[in-house]
């Protein structure tokens, strides 16, 4: 008992410096939202009375929603008050406050009101342990850039802490390895081309355009699903079992397959806490869809402070909400499988189309950049500059061999500890020597590290 | 007995620990033959510097050392420089090195020589990391330094970091240089297929101290695509908008200066020029006028230090002088080395 104690001690504070080496200071935002969670989550439970408990967990979205706001979205807010007033015919001067976006504020927000909500909901009873909270928020692994645990899945894994099996250990490792090469071999590869065509699209002739958009669905696939592979490897070798983050999203016949697929662990967040906290689908059909819009609206937001992602939310929600009239039409839960050959191409082609068009308004830094891509892109733009890398065709090829080799369903990293000795060692001294030759090493951020 | 021992081990070699850590180590090893494999065949190379001296033709008996990149190497004639000032001259340098690097190439005896140290807004900007840094510098030097966070937390982090991650190299020869891999390989693949070489500029290793520059192409050759990549390319070295010229580097300019400035000697730093294009694609304004700030600073501190500023020159502010976004081309250098030997005649110096 003591030494889990003192393990867990350990990793706490190895989480916390692990943390201050994004920027020290912010290390007491982490303490402050832990702490006032842990005790209005114990709070909540303590009282009998709806009327304080309603009261004490609004204090608990006030404080995170109010943080989060303040950090992300002041200047975003402020300027589009500015934008309304200037409408009404008032003039104000632009404001502009330099404020810092402490790393992976929106992941550990989202983890911290999950608790809070699910307390309030009698889902989950507080933990009496400050230490195992602060450790469920804090922990390095997916502190900065999820996948969002919920404490249900993690606070009890805290509580009896078992040594880690021998077999579990080597997943978490062949999940780390693969993670590392998606990120540093592919997705650091890609960037460079990607980085180029964005930065002024005009320039560019349609072919280059299409092959960076193309590479920019890779990039952030692989940057993101290689982070999330990473975090959730690193956890797995320690002995503890997060879901998966994503789940071959771009194999999806449907967008509601898609969204099951994509950031899973945000998806079934802003579902359980957003969607189901609206009402659902249990006031009308015409409800349903506003409640799905504005859920993916917010979702949209939830990335950046910008119209360009809310715009990009707002693509997903009206996709989802098609997808739901039409199976609805043919008398189908979205949900279903799809089957059949030309049901299957067809939900697949538009499936990709719709994502990967999506994909400019979140990449572009503004509406004007995003529409000149997207004209140049369907063959109205003006640019005459053709410039493909190798690297983003090899990473394209790499990507779409890996997708047509591995089954959507299947789970490489469970799997692999039961292959024979000489598979294993073949599959991960090819995946580190790939990473050691081919891996780009420069600071090339993860790009969901902004969120 | 040694059936017992023989089956104890084998016990515990099958255990499954047992085979993740023999994994492991497998793995490790296999990783490690494949970088050093690749190195070799690939052929790569590792300058940490570079030194060469020049014969005595003056009357001056001690040397004058002088210090610089690969843009010193193409943007001054050397030869003809010393030549015509009647200098013995040491020339040393490293790749993309700056007064970081040149004070741990400046040995002791030194004190008493007179310096011509050649940089640029390029080599001085604290975002550009020169490959030899860790190898020169040592990692003490570094964080005292950047102790005071003059670099911000991030670039102090970039730095630092460069010296194990360039220790691991001596496991991984190919870790973190994977541009460099491509590279010789796509050199590789066309020597077999008996195709010339790819444009020189376009990326790979350059000669840090080439005998002569006979290079007569420009920077006006190049198409557009081939423009943007290497703009991109610069800009993910981290030279990039809102250079920092008050770090390590200027520190170690600074006591440099300080520590030679003896008497009968001369200290001279010129700024060497970059293309018009690389100051307008990856150097602001507000950059350009820190570095210019930089420099006053550095004057006032050392009144008996001689700056010459080559990168205001408008004559030398001409893409066609230049053979990629930094280094010259034969025109470049005669351009230069005229202009330079100009400004030291209309200069009395010590000796």
């Amino acid at each position: 008992m003591q030494n889990q104690s003192l393990e867990k001690w350990f990793l706490l504070v190895a989480s916390w410096l692990f943390y201050m080496s994004w920027n020290p200071p912010f290390v007491l935002l982490l303490l402050g939202i832990t702490t006032s969670d842990y005790f209005i989550g114990k709070a909540i439970a303590r009282s009998n009375k709806s009327s304080t408990r309603h009261l004490l967990m609004g204090a608990s979205l006030s404080i995170d929603l109010g943080i989060l706001a303040f950090f992300k979205y002041a200047n975003f807010l402020t300027d589009q008050w500015r934008v309304m007033l200037s409408l009404t015919g008032v003039e104000a001067d632009p404001v502009f406050w330099e404020i810092i976006l402490p790393a992976g504020i929106s992941f550990f927000v989202f983890q911290s009101l999950s608790y809070t909500f699910d307390i309030y909901r009698g889902k989950l009873s507080p933990t009496n342990s400050w230490r195992d909270y602060s450790l469920f928020i804090a922990f390095f692994p997916q502190l900065v850039a999820g996948p969002i645990v919920r404490a249900a899945d993690f606070l009890p894994q805290l509580g009896k802490r078992t040594r880690p099996q021998a077999a579990l250990f080597e997943s978490g490792l062949a999940l780390f390895l693969l993670g590392a090469f998606k990120k540093a071999v592919l997705s650091d590869q890609i960037a460079p081309q990607v980085n180029l065509v964005f930065a002024s699209p005009s320039q560019f002739d349609q072919i280059t355009l299409i092959a960076a958009l193309l590479g920019f669905a890779a990039q952030i696939y692989l940057d993101f699903s290689g982070y999330s592979d990473m975090a959730i490897g690193c956890a797995r070798m320690m002995g503890y079992r997060f879901l998966d983050n994503f789940a071959m999203p771009y194999k999806s016949f449907s967008i509601t397959e898609f969204w099951h697929r994509w950031h899973i662990s945000l998806s079934t967040w802003l579902r359980d806490y957003v969607y189901i906290s609206f009402g659902g689908n249990r006031h009308g059909t015409v409800r349903t869809y506003v409640n799905l819009l504005v859920t993916m609206l917010l979702g949209g937001l939830w990335h950046g402070a910008s119209w360009n992602f809310v715009l990009w939310g707002g693509i997903h929600g009206a996709a989802l909400c098609v997808h739901k009239v039409w199976c609805h039409l043919l008398n189908k839960n979205p949900s279903a499988p799809v089957q059949g050959f030309g049901p299957i191409l067809f939900g697949w082609s538009l499936t990709f189309v719709v994502v990967v068009l999506a994909w400019i308004p979140f990449r572009c830094a503004n509406f004007g950049e995003a529409s000149q891509f997207f004209l140049g892109v369907v063959g109205f733009g003006n640019g005459t500059i053709n410039t493909i890398s190798p690297q983003l065709l090899a990473g394209l090829f790499i990507l779409i061999m890996g997708q047509l080799m591995f089954s959507k369903n299947q789970s490489w990293d469970v799997e692999i500890p039961e292959r024979p000795f000489w598979y294993r060692f073949a599959a991960y001294s090819f995946l580190a020597a790939m990473i050691v030759v081919f891996g780009v090493t420069q600071a090339v951020p993860f790009i969901y590290f902004q969120f | 007995m040694y059936r017992s021992i023989f089956a104890f081990f084998v016990n515990v070699v099958r255990r499954p620990w047992c085979i993740i850590l023999s994994l492991f180590v497998l793995v490790f090893c296999s990783a490690a033959i494949a970088s050093h494999f690749v190195a070799y065949a690939l052929g790569f190379r590792q300058i940490k510097s570079v030194q060469q001296p020049t014969e005595p033709t003056g009357h001056f008996s001690e040397p004058v050392f002088s210090f610089g990149s690969s843009l010193k190497g193409f943007a001054i004639d050397e030869a003809l420089l010393t030549d015509a000032r009647g200098w013995h001259t040491i020339s040393k340098g490293c790749g993309a090195g700056s007064p970081a690097e040149f004070e741990f190439l400046l040995n002791n005896s030194a004190n008493n020589s007179s310096l011509i140290i050649f940089t640029s807004i390029f080599e001085m900007s604290e975002g550009m990391i020169s490959p030899s840094r860790t190898a020169l510098v040592p990692f003490l030097q570094s964080v005292g330094d950047t102790w005071d966070m003059v670099l911000g937390w991030e670039q102090t982090k970039t730095l630092l970091w460069k010296y194990p991650l360039d220790s691991l190299q001596e496991v991984f020869p190919t870790l973190g240089r994977s541009w460099e891999v491509q590279v010789l390989a796509r050199d590789k693949i066309r020597a077999l297929l008996g195709r010339s070489s790819a444009p020189a500029s376009d990326d790979g290793p350059i000669d840090l101290n080439p005998t002569s520059n006979e290079i007569q192409s420009s920077l006006l050759d190049w198409d557009a695509g081939r423009l943007e990549r290497n703009v991109v390319q610069m800009q993910q070295m981290g030279v990039s908008l809102h250079s920092n010229f008050a770090g390590p580097k200027a520190r170690a300019l600074d006591r440099i200066l300080t520590r030679s400035r003896q008497s009968g000697t001369f200290n001279i730093v010129v700024i060497l020029p970059v293309s018009p294009t690389f100051i307008s694609r990856n150097v602001d304004r507000e950059a350009v006028n820190a570095f210019d700030l930089a420099l006053i600073k550095l004057q006032d501190r050392h009144p008996d230090a001689l700056i010459i500023r080559l990168d205001n020159e408008g004559l030398l502010q001409n893409d066609d002088l230049f053979w990629d976004l930094v280094h010259m081309n034969a025109r470049g250098q005669a351009s230069t080395t005229a202009l330079l030997l100009e400004r030291l005649n209309n200069t009395t110096l010590q000796k």
